[in-house]
């Protein structure tokens, strides 16, 4: 259900500003909007959206500071979660938007910055250094002896090649390097490790440029060549491959050193920048308020949507603490504004967690239906139909309580545990009418007939989806219909009315194919739904009445993937009792059974939500609203 | 064995409109893969817009369906 808003408008003298935002915070339960959004306040010739110079300046240097404390956060966390807050620290002592605070952390998070930076350059060195190391150190004897020669250059080339395709790009190069130098010169290919083959080129400086042009800006798309270490890069190749060799150790004890102190820095400094981080994103918050009022000369309008239940309390609270000083002033929402309130939604407990399913579409329109507690029933219910098998029913239990001893407490795997035994009941009580049990072994554990026994009863299953289809589709259209009704589009009613009347003739005329009764008011009610639908939609409308067939068909997947389901658990009960080795039958039956489940969770929660999302919320569900976010205080 | 005309439809019924899936969900797949890289919060829509054109292979089985059993 959609909770019923209603637009706030709260008026003071600017003296009580601060105290009344920080009143409102505190309430938590007016979400604020810009004045200008609001039609009285943005017409009545107040200034809407004026940020005053001082809050402007202390929420810029708030934000960036805030960005800072992050950002290290951000650093502590990567390097050492362990160390979270492990000193305490006093919020109430200090005060958010002093110069001395800001002072004292900005100091603290350059300095983390300045380590994190050091940090991250020598590990990029050393990550250079060591790729380097790794290709050309087959070749370090002979670079000590070529880094001593004088008039003579070196160059490194590798290929991400090897075997016989390196080989050949060797044969080439050397040909080339050959051809450009006239022979002098000395050509290394070293073994091919892992990917990658190096080799070394030793050449006069002088034909450097015949090199150049020769070998390498011939050969740039064949052959890659060695990216040199940035704090190397000036010296000659030789140089910097010995210098490498013996850098290593040394940027690796920087290394240490720089990490050991950002670990301390974590111990002594998180849990403050913690606590900082949390007070800025209260100031923030209290300052961006300031941006959504009204000012006249002297006194500030605030105006929000609360629910409608929540107004007398917060009028009650704002008079007792300001005594008369703030005026309150409340109204319900009319029908044209309704895409601008904002949306709260509210279920009964067992209906509760399937608002996360309907989290991923867009927030309904405030006035329309929220279809919250149809998902939670027919959601698992459409589950149940397609899985429908009292051992994976089991296993999904087992699988709710492995969660709940796992995450004990948190709000998101609750409701996922709550979906998961829903829809496990739900397969239990199919599986009772099915009489399924991991496929077969229903009848081998001696258990009553099964009511229906869908795999040989295929084409009674397949209709029994349609009907189930069927009355969805017409119950979204039922819906549809009353929406439009409330909004008053009287069109748009009457077209559903027709759609349902398609649909209705549809379920008449399959009844009376079973049953014998006259076929006739089926027909008639058909073709005056259809004319209905020409007459007052067109032509088009009328081509649309197919959308309504195929949505209906499309549930034959709940058939479908419930026979693909059915059909492997047989296989697996097949492969136990064809095996001749019971070992390899029960491992083989209970892969495959696993398998099955895995597949048999999946894909009816992603197929049911589809014929939901789908099939269902395109006959009646509005969106375009956003969700109701009151301004609250932080707890710290 | 001998293999009806029928049973021959209805092989075709589900394996061509398995291949026209799969290629639409190959297509679908890595337009999600690409849009959940860069705004993971899209990662529930995109494994339901894989799932839409199951739609044909499932229709595709339902005819099968009632040809062999009809």
């Amino acid at each position: 259900m959609i909770v019923p808003m209603e637009r706030v408008r709260i008026a003071g003298s600017k003296a009580s500003l601060d105290r009344s935002i920080g009143r409102l915070q505190a309430d938590g339960s007016m979400h604020i909007i810009s004045s200008g959004q609001d039609p009285l306040l943005g017409e009545a010739g107040l200034e809407v959206g004026v940020f005053p110079e001082k809050a402007a300046d202390n929420l810029r240097q708030c934000e960036s500071l805030l960005v800072k404390v992050r950002q290290s956060l951000a650093f502590f966390e990567k390097l050492a979660p362990e160390h979270r807050d492990v000193l305490s620290f006093e919020p109430a002592k200090h005060d958010w938007l002093s110069k001395k605070f800001h002072d004292e952390i900005e100091e603290i998070t350059d300095t983390v910055s300045n380590a994190a930076e050091r940090l991250l350059r020598l590990q990029d060195e050393l990550g250079e250094i060591r790729e380097f190391r790794a290709i050309f150190e087959e070749f370090q004897p002979l670079v000590e002896l070529v880094a001593s020669l004088r008039g003579v250059e070196t160059a490194g080339i590798f290929f991400r090649e090897k075997g016989r395709e390196a080989d050949e790009k060797i044969r080439e190069i050397e040909q080339a390097f050959n051809d450009a130098t006239e022979g002098a010169n000395q050509f290394f290919a070293g073994k091919s490790g892992g990917m990658i083959t190096p080799c070394l080129l030793v050449y006069p400086v002088s034909l450097q440029a015949a090199v150049q042009e020769k070998v390498f800006d011939r050969f740039t798309e064949k052959l890659q060549t060695v990216k040199v270490p940035r704090a190397l890069e000036k010296k000659s190749f030789a140089s910097t491959l010995l210098q490498i060799f013996t850098r290593e150790n040394e940027v690796e004890r920087e290394r240490k050193e720089v990490r050991g102190k950002l670990l301390d820095y974590s111990v002594r400094w998180s849990s403050l920048l913690r606590t900082a981080e949390k007070g800025l994103e209260k100031v923030v918050k209290t300052l961006q308020v300031q941006n959504y009022l009204a000012l006249s000369g002297k006194t500030f309008w605030i105006t929000g949507w609360i629910p409608a239940s929540e107004t007398v309390s917060l009028e009650n609270l704002l008079d007792e603490e300001f005594k008369g000083e703030l005026l309150m002033f409340h109204e319900k929402p009319a029908p044209e504004e309704f895409e601008k309130v904002p949306v709260l939604l509210s279920n009964p407990f067992w209906a509760k967690p399937f608002e996360r399913l309907l989290a991923i579409f867009p927030t309904p329109v405030y006035g329309s239906i929220d279809p919250t507690m149809l998902m939670a029933v027919f959601f698992p219910l459409f589950f149940g139909l397609m899985l429908g098998d009292l051992g994976y029913a089991l296993m999904l239990f087992g699988l709710a309580y492995f969660i709940h001893m796992r995450k004990p407490g948190d709000p998101l795997w609750s409701d996922i545990i709550t979906i998961i035994i829903a829809c496990g009941l739900a397969s239990t009580v199919f599986s009772l009418i099915y009489g399924e049990f991991f496929g077969k072994l229903w009848a081998g554990l001696g258990l009553p007939p099964p009511l229906f026994h869908r795999k040989e009863k295929i084409m009674v299953f397949l209709s029994a989806t349609l009907l189930v289809g069927g009355s969805h589709v017409l119950l979204g259209n039922l819906l549809g219909m009353w929406n439009f009704l409330s909004a008053r589009s009287f069109r748009q009613a009457l077209l559903k009315t027709c759609d349902i009347g398609i649909i209705g003739s549809v379920f008449w005329m399959a009844y009376s194919a079973f049953n014998g009764i006259p076929l006739s008011p089926g027909i008639v009610i058909l073709f005056v739904s259809l004319a209905g639908k020409l007459v007052i939609g067109g032509g088009a409308e009328l081509l649309e009445t197919a959308r309504i067939f195929s949505n209906i068909l499309s549930y034959a997947r709940l058939m479908a993937i419930g026979m693909a389901s059915l059909v492997f658990a047989d296989l697996a009960d097949d492969f136990f009792l064809s095996s001749s080795n019971v070992a390899v039958g029960v491992i083989g039956a209970v892969g495959i059974h696993m398998l099955n489940f895995v597949l048999g969770v999946v894909d009816p929660a992603i197929q049911g939500i589809r014929l939901h999302y789908v099939e269902f919320f395109n006959q009646f569900y509005q969106y375009g609203s956003f969700k109701y976010s009151p301004m609250r205080e932080t707890k710290i | 064995m001998e293999v009806t005309s029928t049973e021959i439809g209805a092989a075709l019924a589900v394996g061509i409109s398995a291949i026209a899936t799969g290629i639409a969900q190959a297509k679908i797949g890595t337009a999600a893969v690409a849009a959940i890289l860069e705004k993971k919060e899209v990662t529930g829509i995109m494994i339901l817009l894989i799932a839409i054109p199951e739609t044909m292979v499932i229709l595709g089985f339902v005819i099968a369906i009632l040809l062999i059993y009809k």
